[in-house]
């Protein structure tokens, strides 16, 4: 959590002492960093879309209202959109989904120290419906609360807590009981 | 580990309280789990970069920086002057005042017909404590911005280890590096006798001056459109125009140069519209060299520096009261004989306006201060150039200070950063200091043909005495650093340790697809 008082910046900012944006820059860029790069597991391509999150943040941070939503759940929006940009742009063919995805690729078993256990996860991830995908990555990778996946994603908190209860229900009669519990230690 | 690991049991428990019965082995499992997160590095390099880009479009970006600010350069009043890329007057006139004129705070660097450059004007942005990496010294003695200063009397002076000798003087600075004369060794050993120190604080803010940015591809684009006949410009992408230079087609003209890419601005002599020496042999050389009654007085000189700079409307607005780098009246009235008869007059002296900072003048690691050089062509009496009018925007970002005055004192006795005094030399030479005055140190870091400058907080204790006869100890003072990793880092130039590197990372295009975030439920 931050020490600062966000709504503070954010009005600062807007009253025009944008020098306080490096504030929250230094209290993003690693997460808004994290996010991507749990997604696209591309060292460049993750720093390039941090990149472009925190350029257009600072542009459209005028229009920015603290009382429709949290700066988090805002900047985490910018990125996610960001990537489905880049998906879009990459991939002709490309689905919504697949941006939201944990990325089966040879980079994710560079920064993983049990690969087995990451192998066993994706295995019973792609069993689910991509909604649910990105559900549980965002509360078990990114950490982020109901309220910011309310946000972010412009669901409900009531309807995400009982998708994510259901998925848990249906991950637990498959799953070995030590993947059961990553998926659930940050759902409560 | 154990926190968090306790903190997940707790939240295990209130999702399925089956699982209590299980905790000594849910515990192992949970701490492998942990482990096994996936690791995404955040690039250090790459953190800082983004944050200096964030920062700097923030900066450059403002309203306020608009072209209401006082008028620094008015390129009008070169009214003959044509683009040295030749036969392009009319998009010179376009291009010229341009520069660092902010939108509607996208950040994106609008082109301005008609109007003067403001990015003279001086500015501090605050940024987080310790924002431009770790400050060191290490490494040897780097170049130094071009100054164009006159060729006699300038430089600093060794801080150390010497050896005595008849005062010699040279055509370039002296640095502690210059082989001492012969003659016997002597070390010398600067003893403070000001009042006593006065520590400012904890923390103390370092500037680091932006530079011009260049996003001027609206520039480039402009001088793509124009047929040379010679390659089709517009067939390369992705320009920028990065300096232009414009030349003034009169008797007496100047040059102006313009490095965006830095953020200076040149003015030197238009070379062939000046008179030219027809000697071709040394003897006519010797005939036309500078007399003693050729050298104009310092008062003549600041007046044509003063008259030059008033009639093209450079604004002094950052700068202190001028002074005259006139070592070589010491020089002269010190030498004898041969000397004397054979005395090198300077075809050139330089004027100087000290940058004022915050309040505070600016000087370089031998005490020179720093500023807008203004040089004055002796023979025609008439000014030929300034050098160092830069960029006024800085970024201000605190660091730690030295809290010991013990610390500053060694350094002090030392000869500053780079002095190297020796007890065990068989000569001492003791030279006494002055209270010291709060100021700025100017350093630089050159890296991947791009210099990084910072004006770090220091203390300019003023020498009293004791270097009379040494004629190749230039310095007239003793600069030291507040930053108390500066202090403990000393041997070399100031480097700027983990700095970014410059990174192909650019801000979005303007109809970057992003979508703006829509009402969400709360």
């Amino acid at each position: 959590m931050q020490n600062f008082d966000e709504a503070k910046i954010i009005q600062n900012i807007q009253a025009g002492n944008a020098q306080d944006f490096g504030i929250l820059y230094d209290a993003y860029v690693k997460k808004i960093y994290n996010f991507v790069y749990f997604r696209t597991h591309h060292k460049e391509t993750s720093e390039d879309l941090t990149s472009q999150v925190f350029f257009k943040a600072l542009e459209k941070i005028r229009q920015f209202n603290i009382e429709r939503g949290s700066f988090s759940s805002w900047i985490y929006r910018i990125a996610r959109n960001a990537i489905i940009d880049q998906y879009r742009m990459k991939k002709d063919d490309a689905i919504f989904e697949d941006a939201l995805e944990v990325k089966k690729t040879d980079d994710i078993e560079k920064d993983i120290d049990n690969k087995n256990v990451m192998a066993e996860i994706e295995k019973y991830l792609d069993t689910l419906k991509p909604e649910q995908k990105e559900i549980i990555i965002m509360r078990v990778w990114d950490e982020l609360s109901y309220q910011e996946i309310a946000e972010i994603t412009g669901k409900s908190i009531g309807s995400l807590k009982m998708m994510f209860s259901r998925t848990i229900s249906d991950l637990r009669r498959e799953l070995p009981l030590a993947l059961y519990i990553v998926l659930i230690i940050r759902s409560i | 580990m154990e926190d968090n690991i306790t903190k997940i049991l707790q939240d295990i428990y209130e999702a399925d309280n089956f699982l209590r019965a299980h905790e000594e082995k849910l515990k192992i499992i949970i701490a492998k789990l942990i482990k096994s997160r996936p690791y995404a590095m955040l690039d250090e390099a790459f953190r800082m970069k983004l944050r200096a880009e964030i920062m700097e479009r923030i900066f450059l970006s403002k309203k306020d920086s608009k072209i209401s600010a006082p008028l620094i350069i008015n390129f009008t009043i070169m009214k003959k002057a044509y683009y040295v890329l030749g036969g392009v007057a009319v998009g010179a006139l376009a291009i010229l005042p341009v520069v660092y004129l902010m939108g509607d705070g996208t950040g994106v660097l609008m082109p301005k017909l008609g109007t003067n450059v403001s990015v003279f004007e001086q500015k501090i942005a605050r940024v987080s404590d310790g924002a431009f990496g770790t400050l060191s010294a290490q490494g040897q003695a780097g170049q130094r911005e071009g100054s164009g200063v006159a060729p006699q009397g300038l430089g600093g002076g060794g801080g150390g280890v010497a050896q005595y000798g008849s005062g010699v003087t040279t055509d370039s600075a002296i640095k502690s590096t210059m082989p001492a004369p012969p003659g016997v060794w002597v070390s010398f050993k600067y003893v403070y006798k000001g009042d006593p120190l006065s520590l400012t604080g904890e923390k103390m803010e370092v500037l680091k001056r932006i530079r011009g940015g260049n996003n001027s591809s609206g520039i480039a684009d402009t001088l793509k459109g124009m047929n040379f006949g010679i390659a089709n410009l517009s067939s390369f992408s992705n320009t920028n125009v990065q300096s232009f230079s414009i030349v003034e087609n009169k008797d007496y003209g100047y040059m102006i140069d313009v490095n965006l890419t830095e953020g200076i601005v040149s003015i030197s002599q238009n070379w062939i519209k000046w008179p030219q020496s027809q000697c071709i042999d040394p003897d006519c050389y010797e005939k036309n060299r500078l007399k003693a009654q050729d050298m104009i007085s310092d008062g003549d000189a600041i007046r044509i520096t003063n008259d030059f700079i008033s009639t093209h409307s450079v604004s002094l607005s950052n700068y202190g009261k001028p002074g005259i780098m006139n070592d070589w009246r010491m020089y002269y009235a010190k030498a004898t004989g041969f000397e004397k008869e054979n005395f090198y007059f300077p075809d050139t002296v330089t004027v100087i306006y000290p940058l004022i900072v915050d309040g505070k003048e600016v000087y370089d690691e031998y005490g020179n201060p720093q500023g807008l050089n203004v040089n004055v062509d002796v023979k025609n009496k008439k000014a030929s150039g300034i050098w160092n009018l830069t960029s006024q925007n800085y970024q201000g970002s605190l660091y730690g200070t030295v809290t010991k005055s013990d610390d500053i004192m060694k350094m002090v006795e030392n000869g500053g950063m780079y002095g190297n005094y020796d007890p065990s030399a068989p000569t001492i030479q003791e030279v006494e200091v002055g209270t010291p005055t709060l100021s700025y140190l100017r350093v630089y870091d050159y890296n991947n043909g791009l210099s990084d400058e910072l004006l770090v907080p220091a203390y300019y204790f003023p020498i009293l005495k004791g270097l009379e006869n040494y004629d190749y100890m230039y310095r007239k003072a003793i600069v030291v650093p507040l930053v108390s990793e500066m202090l403990k880092n000393t041997g070399g130039p100031i480097r700027i340790l983990n700095k970014a590197e410059p990174s192909s990372v650019v801000a979005p295009a303007e109809d970057q697809p992003i979508t703006a975030p829509e009402k969400v439920a709360q």
